[in-house]
């Protein structure tokens, strides 16, 4: 299956944000393994008619998540299994931000919970689709 | 055959062809870029639409009956005698034809544009930028590898004829050809004289090939008008038909270089020599239609399940000009997807794609200039 990457144009989240959440849900799915190359700032950059800039800083905020790798002369590669502990902590403030939303509009922690829970399959599910693609 | 009425055979055909090209065009392109007009997926059958690209089709046609006819005439209004005025005509109607036919394109997409305006059609529509994220490069069909290959191996055919009759060559050797097919310019029979024909048309198919072994590495950019999910199948469609064609039109041309070299090679008579390079050029004409009329097709039979709601296409109408000619500085690319037909197209705004529009124009003028030059 294709990995295709949509940038959209009204959307609160800034385009980088954007490429960077779906190349995250990629790894998450599986479509993107350990060890993938992903296409060149500029090749994506072009593709999506966009920026180099935007793909840079996207790149960036994956390397910083840890889930790429990048050197100086080689295009970024997928790398699992490694969380820096300040992407882990801002990935927790975030989620509790989140949750206080949810708790705030009077859902129960059960509920909140079930929620967390059925967004993880939704991954999850990708993911088994995205390994047997 | 007359070399006036050869003439106008060759400036009347191309002309209808033209013509029927663009009156084509709208089956061409994508549904949601009528006229290259940006429209959400649910205005693609909109009245209005329709009616634009009836009317559109409608002018091309006249302007496609007025250059044809007009060329056509050429015989009975121009002397033979004057080949100046003949040339000149052979040069001015193809291109007064094209920019006819631009401002008809031009014209008739106001219609269109002025309803998306007044009615804010894109309003509350949810639109993206999308592209597949790799890997390249891309597959396309094997075959056009091979059409490629049959390209080479046509224009090179002539070499070893050269070579085998090499001592019954005529001297001086015949360097170009008027519209009936008899001689009319000679240089000293030499390695040089007859072979260039060869070293150009390997030059020229070179290029073609090159273009389409670029192909598969370009970025491919969707669209996910109104079906996203459907947007990578339908981008890898339009690049196989696309490589499809220029393997095609390859191989025409490898053809017609091989049908323009031989008869000189081979002794034939002028008819026999006229014949076989009309048939070439027929050959030629017939791959181009056909390959249009397949990708025509093609995109016709195309899965495409828009639903109301889902992600649609960007309006990307400020980044083209009159709908045909790309120009977005923020737009790294040097060739994007042709908004209108079959293809690509440069990005006028970027810096190779200015070295590349300044080359173009460089070559056509050169081309246009060289017979006059040279006479």
């Amino acid at each position: 299956m294709d990995l295709q990457i949509l940038i959209e144009t009204d959307a609160e989240a800034p385009a980088w944000a954007q490429v960077r959440d779906q190349l995250t849900a990629a790894i998450a799915s599986g479509r993107l393994r350990e060890g993938d190359r992903l296409e060149s700032v500029r090749g994506l950059a072009s593709a999506l008619g966009v920026s180099p800039a935007t793909i840079v800083r996207a790149y960036e905020a994956l390397r910083e998540d840890g889930l790429i790798s990048t050197a100086a002369t080689a295009r970024a590669t997928v790398v699992v299994g490694r969380w820096p502990e300040p992407a882990r902590r801002s990935w927790e403030a975030a989620l509790e931000r989140v949750l206080a939303g949810a708790l705030a509009h009077g859902l129960d922690r059960e509920q909140a919970l079930a929620l967390c829970a059925a967004g993880a399959d939704r991954v999850l599910g990708a993911r088994t689709a995205g390994g047997e693609a | 055959m007359g070399t006036s009425a050869a003439l106008a055979l060759m400036i009347a055909v191309p002309a209808a062809l033209v013509g029927a090209a663009m009156i084509a065009l709208p089956a061409l392109s994508r549904s949601t870029v009528p006229l290259g007009v940006d429209v959400p997926s649910d205005r693609a059958g909109d009245p209005r639409v329709r009616s634009a690209v009836r009317a559109y089709r409608w002018r091309c046609a006249a302007v496609t009956v007025l250059f044809t006819a007009s060329a056509a005439a050429i015989p009975f209004l121009v002397d033979e005698s004057r080949p100046a005025l003949l040339m000149g005509l052979l040069i001015a109607l193809p291109l007064l034809e094209t920019a006819a036919l631009t401002a008809v394109f031009v014209r008739s997409r106001r219609p269109i544009l002025a309803a998306k305006r007044a009615e804010r059609w894109f309003d509350g529509a949810r639109t993206a930028r999308s592209a597949v994220a790799g890997p390249l490069p891309h597959r396309v069909p094997g075959w056009t590898w091979a059409a490629h290959l049959v390209a080479v191996l046509l224009v090179l055919l002539p070499l070893p004829v050269a070579v085998a009759r090499c001592e019954h060559l005529p001297d001086p050797y015949p360097t170009h050809w008027d519209a009936s097919g008899a001689p009319d310019a000679f240089a000293p029979l030499s390695a040089g004289t007859v072979l260039s024909p060869v070293w150009i048309g390997l030059g020229c198919v070179l290029l073609v090939a090159g273009i389409g072994a670029l192909l598969p590495r370009l970025p491919m950019r969707t669209f996910p008008d109104g079906d996203a999910d459907g947007a990578p199948q339908r981008a890898r469609r339009e690049l196989r038909g696309t490589a499809g064609l220029l393997a095609a039109v390859n191989a025409g041309v490898g053809l017609l270089m091989c049908a323009v070299t031989l008869p000189t090679l081979l002794g034939l008579s002028r008819a026999q020599g006229a014949a076989l390079m009309w048939g070439g050029f027929v050959a030629l004409n017939v791959m181009v239609i056909g390959g249009i009329i397949a990708v025509a097709v093609r995109r016709r039979r195309e899965p495409w399940d828009p639903a109301k709601g889902e992600m649609e296409s960007a309006d990307e109408d400020s980044r083209w000009i009159g709908g045909l000619l790309y120009a977005d500085r923020s737009d790294p690319s040097v060739l994007v997807p042709k908004r209108n037909g079959i293809g690509y197209t440069l990005n006028l705004a970027s810096t190779g794609g200015m070295i590349a529009t300044a080359l173009l124009v460089l070559l056509v003028a050169g081309s246009l200039a060289l017979p006059f030059l040279v006479a």
